[in-house]
């Protein structure tokens, strides 16, 4: 006994170094993968909220350009909407305006985001109370930005495309040839479109967009442009690597997509993966 | 008084680099991280076990910020470690050390070294660890070199602007 006190005494600067480490090591390894709660993430009431008050000081500083591009926007937005109502009055197909529907937007500004992580995170300024949950997508003007991992009562967490874990089923839309977005944690400009077969042509400049398979984005929101496409010999897959839409440095106001038939998709989608086991 | 001053300046270091040198962009390959100033000029009056408590604070407060949970408390925990069984090997009486470390009291070659030694450990343990694999290793070195120089560019002239005072 005196001798393990002896011991324990001896080394204590090195044994409380050890279990620094090791309960380091445990958040690195728990938190590793997706955060499912905003507990330890810039999300947080603490963090979040001197986010918050940074950003409301910034933010003055872009508002010239925040106003063009809403008015940009705008200005597209009406055009399609007077396209819309055109068509809705030529023929009014049932089962179109029915599924347009069930998609709701809801705008969000940006507090946060990190860009030149492995592992980037965008923080905004809606949660919960506002109607926001985890799963769904987040889009800004120019296209797909990422999806909610997790809320709390006032902020969100977003996993941007730019995340080395995150995967984004996309389509050509050309052809419609169904391949995954993944990014190689280098630039935040580019990303890696993978499994498209070596029988489909892709070209650079076909435009990337997202599948609707999955239940955060709706079909056809843009992703990116493909840059440059590679076939090596004997390759099933071509490596083909894009420019993505959304500018992550200059992103400030997204919308998040609200999916009504989201929990009804889901629902169906396990009840059947747990039949075919 | 002096004590107090040192913690405002170490609280307003770590707004820094949250708030300004989070948001620099060099081809996605520039990580700098000045916050280490605090833990590497922090005075070795206190107890071991009590520094190695206090980089894990430290760490932990900025892993919160930069949503990487436990990655900075790892490299801050080794890199107060490390302080410890580094400053008996740059002076002669570490004992006569009683205030902040800086440039004055280990001397120009010391601290050049001694800040040198821990900003490259700390930058390489926190992308490493952050990367959580070796796929882009030699991609990751350089990252972790360019930006333990710009870290340390930064540090030497927060040095220089605090001795001159």
């Amino acid at each position: 006994m005196r001798s393990l006190l002896q011991f324990i005494l001896r080394y204590s600067n090195f044994l409380v170094f050890m279990s620094l480490e090791v309960v380091a090591f445990l958040l690195i390894i728990t938190y590793s993968d997706y955060p499912k709660s905003t507990v330890l993430t810039s999300a947080n009431k603490l963090t979040a909220f001197h986010y918050q008050t940074w950003n409301n000081i910034t933010e003055y500083f872009s508002l010239r350009r925040t106003n063009t591009i809403l008015a940009d926007e705008n200005a597209f937005l009406r055009g399609r909407l007077s396209e819309l109502e055109q068509l809705q009055a030529e023929h009014i197909a049932d089962s179109v305006s029915k599924s347009l529907r069930n998609i709701h937007y809801m705008p969000a500004r940006l507090i946060h985001l990190t860009t030149n992580e492995q592992h980037n995170y965008l923080t905004l300024n809606k949660g919960i109370h506002e109607g926001i949950r985890s799963g769904m997508g987040v889009r800004n003007s120019d296209g797909a930005v990422g999806i909610v991992c997790a809320v709390s009562e006032h902020y969100a967490l977003v996993i941007p495309i730019i995340h080395t874990k995150m995967q984004l089923s996309c389509r050509l839309k050309k052809n419609d040839y169904i391949g995954t977005v993944h990014w190689d944690g280098r630039s935040c400009t580019y990303a890696q479109l993978e499994e498209i077969a070596s029988h489909v042509h892709p070209e650079q400049g076909d435009t990337v967009v997202t599948s609707g398979l999955a239940t955060a984005f709706p079909a056809g929101v843009p992703v990116g442009v493909v840059e440059k496409v590679e076939l090596g010999d004997g390759d099933i897959y071509y490596t083909i690597r894009m420019r993505l839409v959304a500018d992550f440095k200059r992103l400030n106001y997204v919308q998040v997509i609200d999916n009504e038939l989201a929990d009804e998709q889901h629902t169906l989608e396990k009840e059947w993966s747990g039949l075919s086991k | 008084m002096e004590w107090i001053k040192q913690i405002v300046q170490y609280i307003a270091i770590m707004f820094i680099q949250v708030l300004l040198i989070g948001n620099l962009h060099f081809m996605g390959m520039c990580h700098p991280y000045i916050y280490i100033i605090c833990l590497m000029t922090m005075p070795i009056t206190l107890s071991v076990p009590i520094e190695l408590i206090i980089g894990a604070i430290v760490g932990f407060i900025m892993d919160l910020f930069l949503t990487t949970p436990g990655v900075h408390m790892a490299a801050c925990t080794l890199l107060m470690y490390l302080r410890r069984s580094m400053i008996p090997h740059l002076v002669f009486e570490p004992e006569r050390l009683t205030g902040s470390i800086d440039s004055s009291s280990l001397g120009m070659s010391g601290w050049l070294q001694y800040i040198a030694v821990l900003t490259l450990v700390h930058h390489a343990m926190v992308q490493i660890l952050s990367a959580w694999s070796f796929h882009h290793i030699g991609w990751i070195i350089l990252s972790i070199i360019i930006s333990a120089f710009i870290s340390l560019v930064l540090i030497i002239l927060y040095d220089l602007i605090h001795t001159r005072q």
